[in-house]
């Protein structure tokens, strides 16, 4: 009875697999151009569709790792992370209660986070990454956060994700990227993003259809007081 | 005069049916025949054409020139039966096709020149793994699927025999044959010795064929290597050039093991399609003369059959013969058949299953069959409920008439395991108290589907500090739609659960809350995170996700009860039956949100309406009759034209026609 009733949710619940999620990052800069770096996955919302995935032997095919392997696999992507340079005091969690992935780490300076999220990037994925990726543009300096990466996205990534069946639904998600200084904000190029009240951070909200048609909005400066 | 003719034409056409039928060895295991002179009746050649599944199909076959748009041009016989069937055997699984034809000239016509050719000729097409045969009467078409795993054995096993080397990384691990070509895995196979060395020609057919092939190349190849490492200078690093040695000699060992391999193939492909030829040709052991069943089904009108018997298909049952039980199982299991007519009819699809077994087992049967469902279980069916299935086995008498037929066959077996099994068996029954045991596995129970619902649910969200734009983590909630699903079991013991969740909660709090007439639980057990709920009533256990059944409706839906026609179908059958409402499913999947174009999705499939019956119609001496009823919406005139629309619009929304699902 028990497996009947786990076959049939598990059957159904996954096939809307919803696309719910919120990612924030948050970087903190230092005058120096050393920083703190955190990213945060929330899969909250589409708990019972994960679990439900969680719950079978494979999906496509594809074997359907356990909430330790999951676990496992994630803490050596951050011992990997940890090893580059310019990257210290690496932390992160997988709260696969309610879905949250967290990374929490220290950067020297943001061409060496580039570098190394990059390097760990291509690790992870055994396929030829792109040669724009190494364009991409990471830096604080002079008083002068730039961030261009948006046009690197490579046409092709963009296409293949607008023609998935489940594009319009990326809607409903949230990205959020939040910059942090310690001194005030002057001016950003971004007219989505907004400056805090304490004029010392930056927030920039789009939802993932936004960035998929416009990978262009995530390309901005952000120029701080001397 | 009439009569005669009659019978001559009948005679006839059976004489002509039954020349494809005979074209089936008595070695397949599943055998389909589709009666097409029924199904154009049901749906004349003109609809079936206007279907864009057809004329997509049709325009692959033919190029532009020829193109053509109606099925009967293709040459087959349309008054005539389709057959397929699957055969399964150490070396190989095949499933070939018999289309009857009445224009062979015509037929052939869609295929290559080069094909036609050789068509032409009488000769057989032999395309990788495919055969064709067009013959006066049918083409037929079989697809063979050579098992690497055996040849691999048989391929060790000649390297054994003549003291070949086998290359390094071939080895049996954990009772696999194990080679590493690129990750290609060989599952170990029984190997049959006494066949094996009953072919005497075999051997040397293989190393004719062999060395035919690499001209003693790969073992000239060996010795050139041993020769060329041993010259090489003595200064040369060591390690290199022992990896590079070994590294080489590895390759062409491999390489040799698989030409072997590619051998041996080659030889088994070319006797299998003169085996196959040769049977074509003179079908003396046919299904049909050798296998009485076969010949009772093969002769019953309908719109399709099939037959399956599983003890013509070596894969399954084979780990039967390794356990306790086993060769007596295997014997049983042996006798399982399974065959099913399937008709057409205005108010849908008609399919009787029937499943056959040994008189033995069919006493087990029908011991099992002897209870009624229970009815008090119908009233927990709710209005909203898409489908429900509710079964009762007498557990207790299938157990007794299980203990009456078989244990005596066990005690009187020569087997040692056979009679520690006996000895076990009665130890169990005389110190348990299997009525009880019965009494509670399987249960008496019902299965409610009741469509997806909105259930409240939590999830963790993200609050901003307009200030610092610093953030903080809150509870909120969410709904979500979620599958209903209930399970009401009828069982006197019932109370015993109760006594188990009380403890539960006294032990460990946080896993089960009491409420006032129904449990929640809230330690999810399947890790979904979605609510399930727990009843007791009397002796009725509820268990389910539907909140509404245990809070409001513990005595029943008993003023917004299921359809009442409904029930009375469910009263009159035994042991087991469902009915499915699927006016409902489009619906739910637009919601699910599977298919981007939810309104494409609806309006193609929203009318693709049926309700579903199942149930046990009735139980023989040897044999179950399962009976399937689809009733499809009056929209249709009968259930093919509601099969043909189904398949159409599946294989339009797959192929992506409607521009709704950009590739």
């Amino acid at each position: 009875m028990v497996k009947i009733f786990k076959y049939f949710v598990f059957l159904v619940l996954p096939m809307g697999l919803s696309s719910c999620f919120e990612l924030i990052e948050d970087t903190t800069l230092n005058a120096d151009g050393s920083g703190n770096y955190k990213l945060t996955l929330n899969l909250s919302a589409s708990t019972t569709r994960i679990n439900s995935i969680m719950a079978m032997d494979s999906v496509d095919g594809k074997k359907v790792p356990s909430r330790n392997e999951l676990n496992t696999e994630f803490q050596k992507h951050l011992k990997k992370l940890e090893a580059k340079e310019g990257i210290s005091n690496v932390s992160g969690s997988i709260n696969t209660e309610n879905w949250i992935v967290k990374v929490d780490l220290n950067f020297k300076s943001l061409a060496e986070l580039k570098e190394g999220m990059i390097a760990l990037s291509k690790e992870i994925n055994k396929h030829k990454s792109s040669e724009n990726i190494n364009e991409v543009q990471l830096s604080y300096q002079d008083n002068l956060y730039t961030r261009k990466f948006g046009e690197f996205i490579p046409e092709k990534w963009q296409n293949q994700i607008k023609s998935d069946q489940d594009f319009s639904r990326l809607n409903e998600g949230k990205c959020v990227f939040i910059q942090r200084f310690d001194r005030e904000v002057s001016e950003v190029s971004s007219k989505e993003a907004r400056i805090s009240k304490s004029k010392k951070a930056v927030m920039l909200q789009l939802s993932p259809t936004e960035i998929v048609n416009h990978p262009e909005k995530l390309d901005y400066t952000i120029k701080t007081a001397p | 005069m009439n009569k005669i003719i009659a019978s001559l034409l009948i005679l006839f056409s059976f004489t002509f049916v039954k020349a494809q039928v005979q074209l089936i060895p008595d070695s397949v295991y599943f055998v389909m025949e589709v009666d097409l002179g029924k199904i154009i009746k049901t749906v004349p050649l003109e609809d079936i054409n206007k279907f864009e599944v057809i004329k997509n199909n049709l325009s692959q076959l033919t190029d532009i020139a020829n193109d053509i748009n109606d099925i009967s041009e293709l040459g087959i016989d349309f008054n005539s039966k389709l057959v397929a069937y699957i055969t399964e055997r150490e070396k190989y699984s095949s499933t070939t096709v018999i289309i009857p034809i009445k224009n062979r000239d015509q037929f052939i016509g869609f295929f290559d020149d080069l094909d036609q050719i050789i068509l032409k000729k009488n000769d057989p097409i032999i395309k990788d793994d495919f055969i064709i045969i067009v013959r006066k009467n049918e083409c037929i078409i079989t697809d063979i699927n050579w098992k690497s795993s055996y040849f691999s054995g048989q391929t060790r096993d000649l390297f054994d025999e003549k003291a070949w080397e086998l290359p390094d990384n071939y080895y049996y691990l954990y009772g696999y044959d194990y080679i590493d070509y690129d990750d290609i895995y060989y599952d170990e196979e029984v190997y049959d010795e006494e066949e094996y060395y009953e072919e005497e020609y075999y051997e040397d057919a293989v190393e004719e064929e062999f060395y035919k092939e690499t001209e003693d190349t790969t073992i000239i190849e060996i010795e050139d290597i041993d020769e060329e490492y041993s010259n090489e200078d003595e200064d040369y690093d060591g390690y290199v050039y022992e990896e590079s040695y070994y590294a080489e000699k590895e390759r062409v060992l491999e390489e040799r093991f698989q030409e072997v391999m590619d051998s041996i193939i080659a030889i088994e492909k070319n006797q299998h399609v003169i085996q196959l030829l040769a049977f074509f040709d003179n079908p003396q052991n046919n299904l049909l003369k050798n296998d009485p069943l076969f010949k009772k089904v093969s002769a019953e009108v309908s719109d399709a059959k099939i037959y399956y018997n599983p003890s013509m298909n070596p894969e399954i049952n084979r780990e039967l013969r390794y356990i306790p039980f086993g060769r007596f199982l295997y014997d049983e299991l042996n006798e399982f058949r399974q065959f099913a007519y399937l008709n057409f009819t205005t108010e849908g699809i008609q399919v009787d299953w029937k499943f056959k077994s040994s008189e033995n087992f069919g006493k087990v049967m029908n011991a099992a069959a002897s209870g009624k469902l229970n009815k008090k279980l119908l009233k927990y069916i709710p209005d909203y409920a898409q489908g429900f299935g509710i079964y009762n086995v007498n557990s207790t008498g299938a157990y007794e008439q299980l203990k009456e037929t078989y244990l005596p066959i066990l005690d009187a077996s020569e087997d040692g395991r056979e009679l520690l099994g006996a000895a076990i068996w009665s130890t169990i029954d005389e110190f348990i108290n299997m009525e009880a045991v019965t009494s509670i596995y399987p249960p008496q129970m019902l299965i409610t589907y009741a469509g997806l619902k909105e259930v409240l649910l939590s999830k963790v969200s993200y609050e901003y500090d307009e200030e610092t734009f610093q953030y903080t983590e809150i509870d909120t909630t969410y709904l979500e739609k979620i599958p209903m699903v209930s399970f009401v079991i009828a069982n006197e013991r019932a109370y015993l659960l109760e006594k188990y969740f009380k403890a539960i909660m006294k032990l460990e709090e946080g896993l089960i809350q009491k409420n006032e007439n129904y449990y929640t639980i809230l330690s999810d057990p399947f890790m979904i995170g979605v609510p399930y709920y727990f009843a007791i009533i009397d002796d009725v256990i509820i268990f389910t996700n539907d909140e509404n059944t245990v809070k409001n409706n513990l005595a029943g839906y008993n003023n917004s009860a299921f359809d009442r026609s409904v029930y009375k179908k469910a009263k009159k059958a035994k042991m087991f039956y469902a009915h499915l409402d699927l006016s409902q499913v489009s619906a739910d999947i637009a919601t699910l949100g599977i298919y981007n174009d939810t309104e494409e999705f609806l309006s193609r499939f929203e009318d693709k309406t049926a309700k579903v019956d199942f149930e046990v119609s009735s139980v023989g001496k040897d044999q179950i009759n399962y009976s399937l009823k689809i009733n499809t919406n009056e929209k249709y005139k009968n259930g093919a034209y509601f099969l043909f629309e189904l398949i159409n619009e599946i294989y339009l929304i797959n192929n992506g026609s409607s521009g709704a699902y950009p590739k």
